[in-house]
């Protein structure tokens, strides 16, 4: 059975990132790091965090269409060295993210609900030996499918 | 403790004085349930007032290693002082 087209939109976002990204900037991954250790920063990662429904119909029987606004975060995570702050690290993976992701038409349909764009950035930071910062990104896909399959595009 | 076999020696600016050194892993950086990563955090204690240059950004030296002194804080009745290490 094929997946929804809001796993196939992560995917995709996965596939962009990881698609020849300049010097420094790590593949994105789908989920969570795998090795915690500090050797595994610089890092992106990709997940689904929150998905709003909306159903429409002609108001006569089951809706046509579910209409859904996914956030989807992109995740990074950077340290500091001798020379830049962790921040100041983060920054060349924020402008791949930005380049890469903004507009961009997730699949070969259309239109305005089709667009995804980042709709918040937000920093967390922490001191050890070295200074770690997590960027999170809210990005934003409006996409719609045939009520009762996710998987079939209206 | 700290003038015995459990101190080792912590420089700081032209003073040698013994202090307790903690290094500790920590996670750090948990979002949304997920793991975060895993730090390492370089911890030094030492008298209260023994070390006559300790500031935030000096340099404070264990087992070999220059640090930057951040995040200075007294503990418990005040007679140790607790310095977070880092390399940068």
């Amino acid at each position: 059975m094929p997946n929804t087209k809001r796993d196939e939109v992560t995917d995709l976002i996965v596939t962009l990132l990881g698609t020849t990204p300049p010097g420094g900037v790590p593949v994105a991954k789908r989920g969570f790091l795998f090795d915690m250790s500090a050797a595994s920063v610089p890092a992106i990662t990709v997940f689904p965090e929150n998905d709003d429904l909306e159903l429409r119909g002609d108001g006569k029987g089951a809706p046509d269409i579910t209409k859904h606004r996914v956030a989807i975060r992109v995740e990074v995570r950077a340290k500091s060295d001798t020379t830049h702050s962790a921040d100041q690290n983060a920054e060349l993976m924020l402008n791949w993210i930005e380049k890469t992701l903004n507009g961009r038409i997730p699949t070969d349909r259309t239109g305005p609900f089709h667009i995804m764009h980042i709709d918040s950035i937000e920093w967390d930071y922490e001191q050890m030996e070295h200074g770690y910062v997590l960027v999170k990104n809210k990005l934003i896909v409006e996409l719609q499918n045939k009520y009762n399959d996710p998987n079939a595009w209206t | 403790m700290i003038d015995a076999s459990g101190g080792e020696p912590v420089t700081i600016g032209a003073q040698t004085i013994n202090g307790l050194v903690d290094v500790v892993d920590e996670e750090i950086l948990v979002a949304q349930g997920f793991a975060g990563l895993v730090g390492k955090s370089v911890l030094v204690r030492v008298k209260t007032g023994a070390f006559s240059s300790l500031a935030d950004g000096v340099t404070v030296t264990v087992r070999g290693t220059p640090y930057k002194a951040r995040s200075i804080q007294q503990e418990g009745d005040g007679a140790l002082t607790q310095v977070l290490c880092a390399l940068d």
